[in-house]
This record gives C-alpha cells, sequence and structure tokens, in this order.
C-alpha cells in the first residue's frame, strides 16, 4: 500500500522523535489504545483528532471534541481542523507533529572528512610514513650531533634524551588512551606519529629562530620568535591528536587545537610580562653561526656606536621610572 | 675598660713582641702615653636601625676641628647617607660620653666622611699631608671588632703604585672596627685614616691630604650630600676616563689577533690556556681588571675597568659543531657586575653585526643606570669575530660607574684596537 502523508512526532529542538507512515484513511490519533497513532501525553485527550480527507479531496486533521483542542504550532489559535500539507506543524496536548508528503525532498549527503583526512591518508602511505620518520629521526639526530661540541658516546647522547623520550612516550599514551575511551580504535602508530612530528617539528622550528635571530640581530625579540614557533607546533599536534581522538566535525577541532595553542601562548606572555625581576647579568643570549649565514650588512664601528643615543634613552628611561616609583 | 685596657696590652705586647726585643719596653712606653695623650681626640662611630635600635655596622672616628667635626670613612656610614629613614648614627667616646651623629660632607672617591657631633671640643687632631719616610713609626687608633680602642704602631709603607685612588701602605695588623681611624706619627700629626686590610700585616691608609681637601670643600657644599656625591664619581671617572681615551691602547698578541693589553700599571692582568682534560678544541685567556675600586655600599662597588679575551679554535670540530661551543663561551663571557636593585636597574642591550679593520664581529653592547647617581652608568661590551671557521676572538669589556659618553667613546676605541695579522 502507498503511502499517502508521514506523520513525525518533534521534540523541543524540531528533531524527529518517531515518525508515522500513514497508508490508509482515516487515521486516528489520541491517548486511547484503539487509535492508529497512541501517544503517552497526559493532555491528549484519548480519542484526540483524526486524519481524513474532506469532500473536496484535501487530507484534513480535525479535532474530535477533545479537552485541550488541536492549535496550530506556534499559534494559540485554537482550530477544529487543519489541512495537512508538507511542512504543516500542529499541537496537541504538549506534543508536536509534523506532516510531510513521501515526495518531500531532503538534501544531499554531506561530504565525510573523519576518517578521511590529511593524515590518515599520510598514515595510509607506507612508503611517505617512512620518509617522514626518517626525516623526524634526522632532524633530532643533526641537532644532537651540532648541540654536543665534546666528543660523547652514542650511548652518552641517548642518555641526554632520555628524558625527552619519557615526556614523549607518556603524551603518547595519554592520547592512546583518550582515543580508546572514545572510539573503538587506539590508533598508537598515528599518534606516536604525530608526536615525533611534533617533537622533531619543536628542535627545528627551536634552531631555526636561532639562525634567525643571529642573522638580523634579532636577541632582544626572540620571545616572539618563541611565541611564534610554540603557536604553530602545539596547534598542530593538538589537530593531529584530536582528529583521530575526537568525532567532531574537522572545523571544530582546527578551532579547538587553536584555542589550546591560544592560550598556552598567552600563559608564556603573560608570565614574561609580569616578570620584571631584576638581574646582575646580561639576559640577553646571543647567537653565533657560522660564517656562511653572515648575510646582512654590517655597521662600521662609528654607525653602531652612533645607534647607541636609543640605548642611552631606554636606561634613562628605566632609571627615572625606578625613581620615581619610590 | 679594665678588662679592654688589659687587652689592649697584651695586644700591643703581642704586636710588637717580634720588632726585636730590645725595643719592646720603649715601644711599649711611647704607645701607651701616645694612646693616653690621644684616646680623647677618637669615638666609636656606630650606625644604628633606627627602627630596632640594633647595630648595623661599627667604625672609629677623630676629631678634626672644634665644634664636634670628626672624620670617618664613608664606608662606614654608607648606609646612613643612602637610606636616612633606615638608619641613624651615634658616636661613643672614650669617656662612654654617647650622643648623635650628622654627615655633614663626604669624598665618597677616597673613602671619607666628616661628621660632626654636638660636641664642645677644644683638641683635635692635626694632619701632615707632606709625603714622609717609609718605614716611619706610625700608630693607629680604632675601635678594633668592638672591642674597646687601642693603639697600635706600624711602620708608614708608602704609597701604594700605581693606583687609581691613592693609598697608603701600613705595615701593621688593623683590624675591621678600626676603619676610619688616625694613623699618626709620634708627634701627633694624622698621615692617613684607616681603610682596608688586606690580610696580615698589610693595611691601608687613606692620604690624609684627601681629608684636608674635604674639610676646605666642606664651605662651599651642595646640600644634598648624594648629589656631591655624584660629582665625586662623575668627575673622577671623568679624569681616568679621559686619560684612558686620550691615550692609545696597547695591544698584544693573540692567536692571530692583536688585543689591547695591560691599559696602564694601575690594572693587572693574567691570562693562560684553559685546558682540564683532553678536549677537541683550544682555548686562551687573557684577563685584566684595575686594582681599584670605589665603595657604595656593602653590594655595589664601581669606578672599575676590566676587560676579558678568549680566543678559541679547533681543528677537530666542524664549523656548526665549533659555533654551539662558540656561542655557549660566548654567553658566559661576563665578569661578575655587581649591585642591587635599588641601585641599579636591569641591562639594556643593542646588537649589530660591526666589520671592521676587515674584521667580521657580532658586537652586543649593554648598559644600565645607577638609580641613586644619575648619570652614572655600567657599561658591557661584547663582541665575537664570526669570519673564520674554526677560529675565533671573544672579548668583553665592562666599565662601571661611568658617563655614558666616556663609555661609548672607550668602547669604539677598545674594539677599534682589535685587529687580525694575516
Amino acid at each position: 500500500m502507498a503511502t499517502i502523508i508521514i506523520l513525525e512526532a518533534l521534540d523541543k529542538n524540531a528533531k524527529v522523535q518517531h515518525r508515522h507512515f500513514i497508508q490508509s484513511l482515516p487515521y486516528y490519533v489520541g491517548r486511547g489504545y484503539s487509535n492508529d497513532l497512541v501517544l503517552d501525553d497526559d493532555f491528549i485527550s484519548p480519542e484526540h483528532i483524526k486524519i481524513d480527507l474532506d469532500v473536496e479531496g484535501n487530507l484534513v486533521t480535525s479535532d474530535m471534541g477533545s479537552t485541550n483542542g488541536l492549535y496550530l504550532f506556534n499559534n494559540s489559535q485554537r482550530v477544529s481542523s487543519t489541512i495537512a500539507k508538507t511542512g504543516t506543524e500542529i499541537r496537541i496536548g504538549h506534543t508536536r507533529l509534523r506532516f510531510r508528503k513521501p515526495d518531500y525532498l531532503v538534501k544531499e549527503a554531506l561530504k565525510d572528512s573523519l576518517h578521511d583526512h590529511l593524515l590518515s591518508r599520510v598514515m595510509n602511505k607506507r612508503w611517505l610514513l617512512v620518509l617522514l620518520w626518517v626525516a623526524v629521526l634526522s632532524v633530532i639526530a643533526i641537532d644532537q650531533y651540532i648541540g654536543n661540541f665534546n666528543q660523547y658516546s652514542i650511548a652518552k647522547l641517548l642518555s641526554q634524551l632520555l628524558f625527552d623520550y619519557i615526556v614523549v612516550a607518556v603524551w603518547v599514551a595519554g592520547w592512546v588512551v583518550a582515543n580508546r575511551l572514545t572510539t573503538n580504535a587506539t590508533n598508537f602508530g598515528a599518534h606516536l606519529f604525530v608526536a615525533g612530528l611534533g617533537y622533531a617539528s619543536l628542535v627545528l622550528l627551536d634552531g631555526f629562530s636561532h639562525y634567525i635571530s643571529y642573522v638580523f640581530s634579532m636577541a632582544e625579540q626572540r620571545l616572539w620568535l618563541e611565541y611564534g614557533t610554540t603557536l604553530l607546533v602545539i596547534s598542530a599536534v593538538f589537530y593531529g591528536h584530536l582528529r583521530y581522538c575526537s568525532l567532531a566535525m574537522p572545523k571544530r577541532v582546527v578551532a579547538t587545537a587553536a584555542g589550546v595553542s591560544l592560550s598556552v601562548v598567552s600563559l608564556m606572555w603573560f608570565q614574561d610580562a609580569v616578570d620584571d625581576s631584576f638581574s646582575n647579568t646580561i639576559d640577553l643570549t646571543v647567537r653565533l653561526k657560522p660564517p656562511v649565514f653572515n648575510v646582512v650588512v654590517s655597521d662600521q664601528l662609528s654607525e653602531f656606536f652612533a645607534s647607541s643615543a636609543t640605548l642611552k634613552e631606554q636606561v634613562d628611561q628605566e632609571t627615572t621610572r625606578g625613581r620615581d616609583s619610590k | 675598660m679594665f678588662v679592654t685596657r688589659s687587652g689592649l696590652i697584651l695586644f700591643v705586647f703581642f704586636l710588637t713582641c717580634f720588632a726585636g726585643l730590645q725595643s719592646v719596653a720603649a715601644k711599649e712606653d711611647s704607645s701607651r702615653e701616645l694612646f693616653e695623650q690621644y684616646k680623647s681626640l677618637i669615638l666609636q662611630v656606630k650606625i644604628l636601625y633606627t627602627a630596632s635600635g640594633k647595630k648595623s655596622s661599627i667604625g672609629t672616628g677623630f676629631l678634626v676641628k672644634q665644634g664636634g667635626y670628626i672624620v670617618t670613612n664613608y664606608h662606614v656610614v654608607a648606609d646612613l647617607l643612602l637610606k636616612p629613614q633606615q638608619y641613624n648614627a651615634v658616636y661613643i667616646t672614650e669617656s662612654g660620653k654617647t650622643g648623635q651623629l650628622k654627615v655633614v660632607s663626604v669624598d665618597v672617591v677616597h673613602d671619607l666622611a666628616l661628621l660632626k657631633a654636638d660636641l664642645d671640643n677644644q683638641a683635635y687632631f692635626e694632619f701632615n699631608p707632606e709625603p714622609i719616610q717609609k718605614g716611619t713609626e706610625v700608630y693607629s687608633l680604632g675601635n678594633p671588632r668592638d672591642l674597646g680602642f687601642v693603639i697600635l704602631s706600624g711602620n708608614h709603607g708608602g704609597l701604594v703604585e700605581p693606583s687609581l685612588y691613592e693609598k697608603i701602605h701600613f705595615i701593621g695588623a688593623l683590624e675591621p672596627g678600626m676603619s676610619g681611624g688616625p694613623s699618626f706619627t709620634v708627634d701627633g700629626k694624622v698621615v692617613g685614616v684607616n681603610v682596608a686590610t688586606a690580610g696580615n700585616l698589610l693595611s691601608f691608609l687613606v692620604p690624609s691630604k684627601h681629608v684636608v681637601k674635604m674639610l676646605e670643600d666642606a664651605r662651599s657644599l651642595p646640600q644634598n650630600l648624594l648629589v656631591l656625591a655624584q660629582q665625586q664619581l662623575q668627575a673622577n671617572q671623568s679624569t681616568y676616563m679621559s686619560d684612558f681615551i686620550r691615550h692609545p691602547i696597547k695591544t698584544t698578541r693573540l692567536g692571530r689577533y692583536r688585543v689591547p693589553d695591560k691599559l696602564s700599571e694601575t690594572f693587572r692582568c693574567w691570562g693562560g690556556d684553559v685546558l682540564s682534560k683532553p678536549k677537541p678544541y683550544q682555548i686562551i685567556e687573557q684577563s685584566c681588571e684595575s686594582k681599584d675600586d670605589i665603595f657604595l655600599n656593602e653590594d655595589h662597588s664601581t669606578g672599575t675597568v676590566s676587560y676579558k679575551h678568549l680566543l678559541i679554535s679547533s681543528d677537530k670540530l666542524d664549523a656548526f659543531k665549533f659555533y654551539t661551543l662558540f656561542e655557549a663561551k660566548f654567553s658566559r663571557l661576563l665578569m661578575a657586575v655587581e649591585g642591587r636593585e635599588e641601585d641599579v636597574t636591569n641591562f639594556s642591550c643593542q646588537e649589530k653585526f660591526v666589520v671592521n679593520h676587515g674584521l667580521h664581529l657580532k658586537v652586543v653592547y649593554c648598559a644600565r643606570g645607577y638609580k641613586k647617581f644619575f648619570g652614572l652608568y655600567d657599561v658591557v661590551l661584547k663582541a665575537a669575530t664570526v669570519d673564520q671557521k674554526k677560529m675565533g676572538l671573544q672579548t668583553a669589556l665592562l666599565l662601571t660607574g661611568v658617563s655614558f659618553q666616556n663609555a661609548q667613546q672607550f668602547a669604539k676605541k677598545y674594539l677599534d684596537s682589535i685587529t687580525w695579522q694575516q
């Protein structure tokens, strides 16, 4: 038998709770057990409404003399009957009902990117994954090589990294557990890869910021370089982990990751801004790099010292500020 | 008092028993006579915390004029001058009379202060500002370690030479607490003021000509003693800095570089290879510093010039590894700088590449200001050569308590004196 119309019971957010395919008329709705559709709503009468064709062939909903009556949704005018078309919403008792014809057009399906994203594609390409792991390990190895000018054994170098290993391991374990709690998979490989990539990126960006600081004589601005790299890496790492752990849509994951990293960087900034403690040493870490990085034009001696007028201003300002605050 | 006096005799005996048995009796007699003669002209100076009344520091002072004018060391009364709300000064005479003291004038460079007590004295010490013969018997009065007044004898050891701030060697054992006391000849003429002790039988006196000058200058003084001290520090740095700026800087060889050598005889220099165990690199170090400084307070001395050079080279490390080493050494290349938050600001710096005499350098120039002596700065110049792959020179210069302009001129001259020899 063909469906004439579909009756949907909606909740307060207009989400469908249950759906009924009306295939023969008349169709009765009420609290009594003799109805075609029984609704357990104390404000609905045992025999509340009837759905049937009128003389002109319209599908009509009519009140069967109920206690609390029939209303169009969001309308306080009680009606005895109403025409039922696609989209017609009525209220009986505390229940909201909606009609839809079988020819009602629904939207195209949303594209599902939950399980298909850049990371999963990388994880699926074995050769790319291996290549990236090689890159990650190379970055760590090169950093260790350049960073140690005393002749150490491999064992000593590895032991120096032990603390870092432990932190990364605990980090990965945390995400694996979280992943298992939210979904039915652990995705160990993916979390390890994200953590490894994050670690290597930190090493790489930190090193990179040292070179920038050297080339452009930016030791004073090192904090901003630090904020920048931290912001980037934390966002990326959180995004990577969350894509596996969370069923939220990509936009939300991006927002969460950005939010987390912004708050971390804000905290760092706040700490630095508040800290104006006194020091007897020069807290300026000036970077020195091989001659190949000397690409910026150098000052002449007199130029350099001519520009120290700004320095004097700066110091004098601080001196007078120190005196005025007393 | 009784205990003190017998202690004194024991002390004097102990001091003099090495000088030769024959003269012991005679010396003891003259010391005792001198002590009796001059004990009424010295007093103990005590700096007390105003809030608690507890003792902060002690020293000795001596009468130099009618009307209760007393000379002592600046370092004895420094706290009082810098934080007048927190401290006050009292005197105690040999006879036990006490009263408040007021600072009238200072000579911060020579560590002298002129105080005034409410004493109606007729007698006072006279001075002998003329140089006297080395080895002359000199007597020193004071209150060592708060044990009571003593006299001890020593010998005039002549001027400490060379030195930025003139001092007399006193061959005798001055003790802490005797600071500010007079050292005088047998006829009672003061030749110097006790100022510091550098260990057994090696002590220093401020020549009395500086006391005479302070007394003369005291007639036309600025109201604020901190301003006076600031003017003295300014004038002093200007004297020696303009001297350094005027004269060419003598250089010495360090590897293939020429670097500043001893600036003058008032500097002491040392250096050598730093190699504790076999390492893949070599470091040669040279350091110089001026011998004298000026006491401002317990935690802050000034008026010093010091510098250090490091020559670092390696034939085993590659360029990247070498520069990791070079960078690490550079960040630690700084001599300790004294001072507390209430004395100085934090350092501010500028950093640039500089090319000079074909040498490529990374140069950092930092300064901080004195909060109580406006117009004085501590300045640090650090430079590292960055044009060789496996060798480099680093240098650091620290000037304390100088004007910004003098620092800048000298730092420029200093850096300009560094050259590379093919």
